[in-house]
């Protein structure tokens, strides 16, 4: 039960990262953003969707006056849209810069996005997160089918594998078809689709805002998974392990990213099992740190394209230089 | 140009379905890993014992098994990090100390503890009570308040319990009681002896509140504020400080501009210090008084601040609970030190579910939901060590376990309510003013 559980656990933030891994490729594995403003949009989709399930604050520390009980695939819907419409207009700002300044951009917003909804209580509850967010068909589970008995989280999972699967079709097939194509020109050499007379601003404003509301989906389903919310749950660093999976699974493929994420994940789950009777046991949490930094070290080492990335791809910039 | 390489070739000669093979296999090997007994994941060692047999994970344990897996989910790195360390060093104390569990054995059973850290992140304490879940762990001592609300429905689910030590938050004040425990009281119940010693014993009418803008820091100084209005003051404004700025000169002039008698801070050192600083540099002394959170009643950090800065500012903390001066003794003989901030908590968490296993009689989940109220609020015989206890259980007497943090007289939704104490700092000490019983902060 125990082991059961934990698996399937494991496996549920194993498929919501895939959801931003898969936005986040669409960025820089296709077109060659720097966007390091991932949580944030995971952070606008996770509280959209709660905001629009759950009422507003009860008691004491109820400083939230915005709330509806709306269904939970409004607020799915809802997270989806406003990630990519906050997306499109961090793009707008910033969709002319290039390499770091467009990241020190997409840092910063994803940052203000972040103290926007520490602060802003009256919407966001600030500190004190959202909690008692409503899962969808809780009450249909445990359902008894025969002999075998579905629990809750086994439902989620193969409902969030069914979203993961349909992203990753549709995002391939994006990525193969001419507005890809045009993107993986962008991320090459900007000056040759406008040559060709493409609107590049404006491909880059749909990249934007498809990877954002991807990552926004992503922070809904998360919202309704865990019950409770709070802008902790929404730092840099989260950007940074999602930059990690993409890296580690080959930027430019999306089965890249989701196995790049696979990786990330349980490489964290697994080093929880490090036995605690080692030298410096005490110094565990610090040392199950160190062994994830070696682990990506080691096959960014090994394997610069990553797992499954294209080298002509990271070699592409050079070659032309040559 | 090189030449192009065939589809699916990932470059290295390695085609990429036999990359797929290869990483399918890592990820079962992975997930192997994860399925082992569990025994010793994440464990640490503690006294043990020379029976055999292994935990199962939810059900009951016989008497002849082998040691008990108990959890210990806090935080030992990111924000709270400084908090984890004092925690394992209590249950440690609780633990392997004279008259400890390993020593008088629960059922003929010593304790390992198997850690796991939050981070002090809700996903990471999911997957940190997840990991404990499937290591067959009976219950555990709990986090804190940043990621315990993430934490209800899993225990709820699992019908795995946690004892907190650290989880303040009024958030739980209406949870809890049977999967939900926590051996500190509510930020509620500190938070009345700060407004009542603020309206009756200083004589002030104005507040303002300062507080870290965090869960825990907003929650204490919302229930100040709330109880202080009860009590017929004015909260004139609130004021939350953000952890990660270099200077807080602002709000302190906003607290001056408020015409506030007194402030209620309420943050971790860190936050406390620089504040305190740029309150002696605008010399704010002559317009508001001071109350701080329980966080900074150390003597470090007095001598950290100055004595002289810190002469005669107040805060309030849990009265030490009758038990306090010999956990206070043991815990230095075994660590070589004080105990540090929510240590004599985690000690009576540990001590309290041993405790619940050893009435229970055998080794079960249900045993901290079935008896954990009764152990805390007696009538009994009054204990205060595991071993005493447990000879009180086999003589078949009641018992009335008296902590060392607290008394530990719980309420039906798993909270202790018990005297607090207002601190002042005074010739570079902390020393008692006012204690208020738990009947006084009750009303």
């Amino acid at each position: 039960m125990g082991y059961a559980s934990l698996v399937v656990t494991v496996a549920i933030i194993a498929g919501i990262y895939s959801l931003l891994a898969i936005g986040m490729n669409m960025h820089w594995g296709d077109t060659g953003l720097l966007n390091f403003a991932h949580a944030a949009f995971f952070a606008i989709g996770a509280y959209t969707s709660a905001i629009l399930t759950t009422t507003g604050g009860e008691g004491l520390l109820a400083s939230r006056v915005v709330g509806f009980e709306f269904p939970v695939v409004v607020g799915l819907v809802g997270g989806s849209v406003l990630a990519a419409l906050a997306g499109v207009v961090i793009a707008v700002t910033s969709v002319r810069l290039e390499g770091d300044y467009l990241a020190m951009v997409t840092l910063s917003s994803a940052e203000m996005i972040r103290l926007g909804i520490k602060n802003e209580a009256w919407l966001t509850s600030g500190a004190q997160g959202i909690k008692n967010i409503p899962r969808p068909m809780a009450d249909a589970f445990p359902l008894q089918l025969g002999s075998v008995t579905v629990g809750y989280d086994l439902f989620y999972l193969g409902f969030l594998l069914v979203i993961v699967a349909a992203s990753y079709l549709a995002f391939t097939r994006l990525s193969e078809s001419p507005f890809g194509r045009v993107l993986h020109a962008i991320r090459e050499d900007e000056d040759v689709p406008r040559a060709l007379g493409k609107h590049t601003d404006v491909f880059k404003l749909k990249s934007f805002g498809l990877g954002a509301g991807v990552a926004g989906l992503a922070g809904a389903l998360w919202a309704h998974f865990f019950f409770a919310i709070n802008p902790s749950m929404f730092l840099p660093g989260l950007t940074f392990t999602i930059w990690a999976a993409v890296i580690i699974g080959g930027a430019g493929n999306y089965l890249g990213a989701i196995a790049g994420t696979l990786f990330v994940v349980l490489t964290r789950q697994v080093t929880r099992f490090i036995p605690g009777d080692i030298p410096m046991s005490s110094e565990l949490p610090f040392i199950r740190l160190i062994v994830i930094g070696i682990a990506l070290i080691a096959i960014l080492y090994y394997r610069p394209a990553g797992l499954l990335g294209d080298e002509e791809r990271l070699v592409a910039g050079q070659m032309e230089a040559e | 140009m090189p030449a192009r390489k065939r589809d699916g070739d990932t470059g290295n000669g390695i085609n990429r379905r036999q990359y797929l093979y290869g990483a399918g296999a890592a990820a079962l090997t992975g997930l192997a890993g994860c399925s082992g007994d569990g025994s010793g994941g994440g464990s640490t060692a503690t006294e043990a014992s020379d029976d055999g047999g292994t935990a199962t994970d939810s059900g009951s344990n016989s008497e002849s098994g082998g040691p008990i897996p108990i959890g210990n989910l806090s935080p030992f790195s990111g924000g709270l990090g400084w908090i984890g360390p004092n925690s394992r060093r209590g249950v440690d104390t609780a633990l392997n100390a004279p008259e400890g569990v390993n020593q008088a054995k629960v059922l003929g059973r010593t304790v390992e503890i198997h850690e796991q850290d939050t981070e002090t992140k809700p996903q990471s304490a999911i997957s940190g009570f997840k990991t404990l879940d499937s290591q067959g762990v009976f219950s555990m001592v709990g986090p804190s308040s940043s990621v315990m609300p993430s934490l209800v429905g899993p225990a709820q689910d699992t019908g795995l319990a946690i004892v907190s030590p650290m989880t303040g938050t009024i958030q739980l004040d209406e949870v809890g009681g049977e999967y939900i425990w926590r051996t500190v009281p509510s930020d509620g119940v500190g938070a009345r002896a700060q407004a009542r010693y603020a309206y009756n014993e200083m004589g002030h009418r104005k507040m303002a509140l300062a507080f870290k803008n965090d869960k825990g820091s907003q929650s204490f100084s919302a229930a100040s504020g709330d109880y202080f209005k009860n009590l017929g003051g004015e909260v004139l404004t609130e004021v939350p400080l953000d952890p990660a700025a270099s200077s807080y000169r602002s709000e302190v002039k906003k607290l001056q501009d408020s015409g506030a008698e007194v402030v209620s801070m309420t943050a971790a050192t860190e936050v406390s210090g620089l504040f305190i600083k740029n309150y002696v540099e605008a010399g704010a002394e002559d317009d508001f008084d001071l109350l701080l959170g329980n966080d900074v009643l150390t003597e470090g950090f007095i001598e950290e601040m100055g004595a002289d800065v810190m002469e005669g500012m107040v805060g309030q903390a849990p009265a030490p609970g009758p038990a306090h001066d010999v956990f206070l003794e043991k815990h230095k003989e075994l660590h070589g030190k004080a105990p540090g901030a929510f240590a004599a908590s985690a000690y009576d968490s540990m001590v309290l579910q041993a405790l619940a296993y050893q009435k229970e009689g055998e080794v079960t989940r249900d045993a901290i939901p079935n008896h954990l109220y009764d152990l805390g609020n007696g009538p009994g015989k009054k204990v205060s060590t595991f071993a005493a206890g447990k000879k009180a259980i086999e003589n078949g007497e009641e018992i009335n376990y008296v902590g060392a943090g607290n008394p530990q007289n719980f309420d039906k939704t798993g909270d202790p309510l018990g005297p607090f104490a207002a601190l002042q700092a005074t010739d570079g000490k902390w020393k008692e003013v006012k204690v208020y019983s738990a009947e006084d902060l009750s009303k």
